[in-house]
């Protein structure tokens, strides 16, 4: 069980890291479109990663090999991973259409839900390192 | 590209497969992201079909954890 519970947390940790944490400043409207498709790419790359412990998380817990509780925790965490696929829709047309400015508020937006989802997890004893 | 954050993504992204294959989970989502984005910075840019490829197997894992729990 405490593997798979560290599987999990360095699943959510990695949304520490640049691509997927860091919010995109913009200072003023009318800037060159700052969400290029490699960003969008390495940043995909990088929820994959995070989405794959979650799905880890969520198959021990179905086969009963962690605490019951962990469904309340799952339930609490897709308020806001539920909340991802229209904006990542969304988020790639801007990006692909080259939709200045748009694409920034959409990826922040998308940035401040993993960044819920994962204080989510914290706030039910799941330990979020980095 | 930016390869400074790659590298970190691909570092943590190295530790999560080594986690989960430890705890007797599948690390396959996790190896092919990390080869994407190893693959994607060597090449300076991204092709439109990485970009897919990549796009539908972020979609069919939100969509997998995303189902109702019993």
């Amino acid at each position: 069980m405490r593997k798979i519970l560290l599987a999990f947390t360095l699943a959510l940790a990695l949304t520490g890291c640049a691509q997927l944490q860091s919010a995109v400043n913009f200072a003023t409207v009318g800037v060159a479109n700052p969400i290029t498709k490699n960003m969008l790419y390495e940043a995909e790359n990088g929820a994959i990663v995070v989405f794959a412990g979650l799905n880890a998380y969520k198959q021990t817990c179905v086969a009963g090999a962690i605490a019951s509780s962990c469904k309340d925790t799952i339930r609490a965490i897709q308020q806001y991973t539920r909340q991802i696929p229209p904006q990542l829709k969304v988020l790639r047309a801007y990006v692909k259409n080259n939709d200045q400015v748009n694409a920034g508020v959409v990826y922040n937006t998308i940035m401040q839900l993993l960044a819920n989802a994962k204080a989510t997890a914290s706030a039910n004893g799941i330990n979020i390192g980095g | 590209m930016d390869f400074a954050a790659i590298l970190l993504l691909v570092q943590k992204g190295i530790t999560i497969a080594e986690a989960l294959l430890a705890a007797g989970q599948t690390a396959a989502p996790a190896l092919t992201a990390i080869k994407n984005l190893v693959t994607g910075a060597a090449k300076g840019s991204v092709s439109d079909d990485d970009l897919a490829a990549t796009e539908a197997q972020l979609d069919s894992l939100i969509e997998q954890f995303n189902l109702d729990i019993a």
